[in-house]
């Protein structure tokens, strides 16, 4: 493509409604096509929590609407119920949480925020590659529809249903279960992260590339600082997953052993007639966890970011210690990549590595409190506005802090040896994922819907929707800590069938009622969402006076996000500054000097 | 095929159960009283260090909770915004900054030596994997193995000769499910059980634990032990139990679909001597069995 092809481009605006809304290259489209989708994605996988929450609060009754599950999943009763069978349970629980991460959290987080926010965020005119952007967005539809594919090839051909071996995926049980369903997901999840993969490169190079002039790195708003650090962590941690998979993939279907010891014998016959061997299951692990460890930080820092910009936002204050903040991010980030081992403490991976692995985990911790006591420094003598992002945002700090101070019972290595692969650890992923990263994105989409959509969204309904949620999450996620600590392992299909969990059934029913709870709250959610596209009150550009760029423009930003390009004067957290009369300074306004040089005057030293 | 297989394991179970049955005919130990929404109560030596730190990890993150959740209400409430009003501009303040690096951290390096001292006791690096007696990271009574497969434990004593006979994966059969090598002189006495596993209470149990087929995880909630029982690798654990009574066992990582009712009973016995003639039961017939 040469430099006259490109101007021409730039002029003709007059493009087809089909390369405008489906296939565009322009990053303000992707990242609502992102949003939407992962929006759709948060359904599905909710639903499939439901699922997994029936049968553990009522194990073996008939699931509600159970004739529309797929027959890999139910079996027929005599009156015409469908219970859950324990493949079914097991297909639920791995795809609840592989669509989740894969096809929930991380785009939404970063392919939906990352890739509206931070072109604008920087004063950019798009990103650095709108086809790969448009490649990225283009990969995930047939990711996602290949890794749940399993659900739906059973009237074809013996499937078996869709992947059951947990989202980890651990062999000898991922290779030796036979199912086109594993494999369907195995190359779903390949393709998953090519998607991921477009997308960090194209963060990296528009962030590093093209900011506006005036942007240093330290002048960034918090968002384009995580979704940067995310970017990285994702370019050097996905590889990994991604010839993890494959090689999986290879013991499935060329007959391979990087994962199969010598001498396996399945159902009491020599597996392969005992042409196995030399293959290490210890090593999927390391190879799994040096990807899904780093990521569990690619779906939280994001949602730290976006808070930090909102927190700030509406307490009407600068960030407290903006660069600490940003020293944080990168700790987590560096730390990230050596605390995999905390997964493995029970595994048989040799002890002396746990200790290590006890170490690093223990001091990940350091940066998490930073920022915490930060966001507590921030609301601190502020003029805090109550508006839904912000109760999002606030709600984001305090269940942070739980999933924080809970996770440091795992890293103990000898308090893990007992909550392992129990409830409690459940719990703990929830209230980092949803109470923190969820909550995070919602604080994200109240915050910007008007900057995407031009119309603000309804704050009373909002309100509602945040009680109701921060409620219901509670009780869904809270008890988790109990029946873990009672010994409730994970992934069990029916706990009942444990003497020494009967007596906590009645907590599972209520996490279950919860659940039912917490999903039905959405519906006010999806009619907010929805309706304020239509009856919403139009936006102006900056309806909650900020600073950063984004808001320096109209709602929603024309085609190449400026009509001139922006210049940059200072940070975005100038706000309540006593040299100005507003309480906020927009970035392209300079900050004026100040008023009166005050004489210094001595102070009288006591003696 | 498979159809087959599986009716001749559900003959050889309910077999087994009838045998089983029969010869307990002294009393079954108890299970402990479950209540209450907590830990289940603790029976043995390492269990007691773990919840040692597990308390102190409660007060110490329970403190830093109601701390910063106390805070977050009174900002919340104290700087809410008023008309007319204006925040008090501040970008920070290092002091602080370093103070609230510091301390965690300090903390956090207290933990880790605290969680390091019980470590290397419960799990001891040395002979880890070596799976060979004598060998051992740690004192043990009594050497048990423990075979995990879909969806049973296999558990083998060495019987008489406190040596355990070769295992085969060519001699593995419904009748023989671990593949003990009968022929080998050290393998002819090996007594061997499934789903149930006898101990004598208050002594130090080693198992050298590996599994058939896939990951299982062996879970005794009483004793506070968990290890994961990995194909092609046997790994050292230690655990003892110090009430005379039945535990459960279960497996507590995915390994299929009836992953969730892979249980096991283990028996603690009062004496060494029930503990004897609890496995003894078990012990194979003199004569060499037609194992092909």
């Amino acid at each position: 493509m040469n430099e006259t092809h490109h101007e021409e481009h730039y002029h003709d605006q007059r493009v087809g409604s089909i390369r405008k809304y489906l296939f565009s290259t322009d990053h303000k489209v992707i990242g609502r096509q992102f949003l939407l989708t992962t929006l759709f994605f948060l359904i599905v996988g909710g639903l499939l929590a439901l699922i997994v929450r029936w049968q553990l609060g009522f194990p073996g009754e008939a699931v509600p609407l159970g004739n529309l599950l797929p027959e890999s999943m139910v079996a027929e009763t005599e009156d015409g119920g469908h219970i859950l069978k324990p493949e079914g349970y097991n297909a639920a629980f791995t795809m609840h949480a592989s669509v989740m991460i894969f096809f929930v959290v991380i785009p939404m987080l970063v392919g939906a925020f990352g890739n509206f926010v931070v072109p604008i965020q920087i004063g950019a005119r798009d990103m650095a590659f709108p086809k790969l952007n448009m490649l990225s967005y283009w990969l995930f539809w047939p990711s996602a529809v290949i890794a749940l594919l399993g659900f739906f090839l059973d009237p074809l051909m013996d499937a078996f249903g869709a992947m059951g071996g947990g989202w980890t995926a651990y062999p000898p049980l991922s290779v030796i279960t036979p199912g086109l369903g594993i494999n369907c997901w195995l190359i779903g999840v390949l393709l998953v992260g090519f998607s991921s993969l477009a997308g960090a490169v194209n963060y990296v190079t528009t962030i590093l590339n093209m900011r506006a002039p005036g942007m240093s790195l330290f002048r960034m708003p918090l968002t384009t600082w995580a979704v940067f650090i995310t970017s990285i962590l994702t370019t050097l941690a996905t590889p990994v997953l991604t010839a993890a998979v494959t090689l999986v993939l290879f013991d499935r279907v060329f007959d391979t052993s990087f994962f199969l010891p010598q001498g396996l014998v399945v159902s009491q016959e020599m597996f392969r007639d005992g042409m196995t061997g030399g293959g290490q299951p210890l090593l999927f692990q390391h190879l799994f966890w040096f990807y899904s460890h780093p990521a569990v930080y690619i779906m939280i820092l994001p949602a730290m970011g976006i808070v930090s910009d909102v927190l700030a936002t509406f307490s009407r204050k600068p960030i407290f210690g903006y660069r600490a903040m940003v020293f944080a991010i990168a700790g987590i980030a560096g730390l990230g990549f050596i605390v995999w081992g905390h997964h493995m403490f029970q595994s048989g991976m040799n002890p002396m590595m746990g200790t290590t692995f006890m170490v690093s985990t223990m001091f990940i911790a350091v940066p998490s409190a930073i920022k915490t006591f930060n966001w507590l420094g921030t609301m601190y003598k502020g003029q805090i506005q109550y508006t839904t992002a912000m109760c999002f945002a606030i709600s984001f700090v305090s269940m942070f802090v739980i999933g924080g101070l809970s996770g440091i019972f795992m890293a103990s290595t000898i308090v893990d040896i007992y909550i392992h692969d129990t409830y409690f650890i459940v719990a703990h992923i929830h209230y980092v994922l949803f109470a923190g990263s969820i909550m995070g994105a919602f604080a994200g989409i109240y915050y910007w819907y008007p900057k995407m959509f031009g119309r603000m969204m309804n704050e009373k309904a909002g309100k509602l929707h945040f009680w109701l949620t921060f409620i219901t999450l509670n009780g869904v996620f809270f008890p988790m800590h109990i029946v873990g600590l009672g010994g409730m392992m994970r992934r069990i299909y029916d706990p009942t069938q444990y003497a020494h969990l009967q007596h906590l059934q009645p907590l599972n029913v209520f996490m279950t009622v919860s659940a039912i709870g917490l999903g039905f709250v959405q519906i006010i959610f999806a009619v907010n969402f929805f309706g304020s596209l239509v009856w919403g009150k139009r936006a102006s550009g900056n309806p909650w006076h900020a600073n950063s760029l984004e808001w320096l423009t109209a709602s929603p930003p024309p085609m190449w996000n400026f009509e001139e390009t922006p210049v940059v004067h200072h940070g975005p957290y100038e706000y309540s500054s006593p040299l100005t009369e507003d309480d906020y300074l927009p970035q392209t306004t300079p900050l004026p000097p100040p008023a009166e040089e005050p004489v210094p005057v001595p102070e009288p030293t006591a003696t | 095929m498979n159809r087959s297989l599986k009716r001749l394991i559900g003959c050889a179970a309910a077999l087994f159960a009838l045998l089983t049955g029969a010869s307990t005919a002294q009393e079954p130990l108890p299970l402990p009283e479950y209540s209450g929404w907590w830990l289940p109560e603790n029976f043995s030596t390492d269990g007691v260090v773990i919840d040692q730190l597990f308390n102190l990890i409660l007060v110490v993150v329970v403190v830093v909770f109601v701390a910063v959740q106390v805070t977050l209400i009174v900002f919340l409430v104290k700087y809410r915004a008023r008309p007319g009003g204006k925040a008090t501009y501040i970008h920070g303040n290092n002091r602080l900054e370093i103070l609230w690096t510091a301390v965690p951290a300090v903390f956090l390096a207290v933990l880790s030596f605290l969680s390091q001292q019980g470590w290397v006791k419960i799990k001891p690096a040395e002979g880890f994997r070596s799976g060979e007696v004598g060998q051992a990271g740690r004192e043990a009574d009594l050497v048990i193995e423990v075979v995990a497969e879909q969806f049973a434990w296999n558990i083998r004593y060495p019987g008489a000769d406190s040596k355990f006979g070769p295992r085969r994966p060519d001699l593995v059969s419904v009748a023989n499910p671990i593949g003990i090598d009968r022929d080998h002189p050290d393998g002819a006495d090996d007594i061997f059980l499934t789903g149930q596993m006898h101990v004598p209470m208050d002594k130090r149990i080693q198992v050298n634990l590996t599994s058939k087929d896939v990951l299982h995880s062996f879970f005794l909630p009483h004793s506070r032990v968990k290890q994961d029982a990995v194909p092609g690798m046997v790994i050292q654990m230690f655990f003892d139990v110090t009430r005379a009574g039945s535990y459960e066992i279960a497996c507590a990582e995915l390994c299929g679909n009836n992953h969730y009712n892979m249980k096991g009973t283990l028996t603690a016995h009062p004496t060494v001597e029930a503990y004897q003639a609890a496995i003894d039961r078990f012990a194979p017939a003199p004569i060499a069995e037609d194992t092909q």
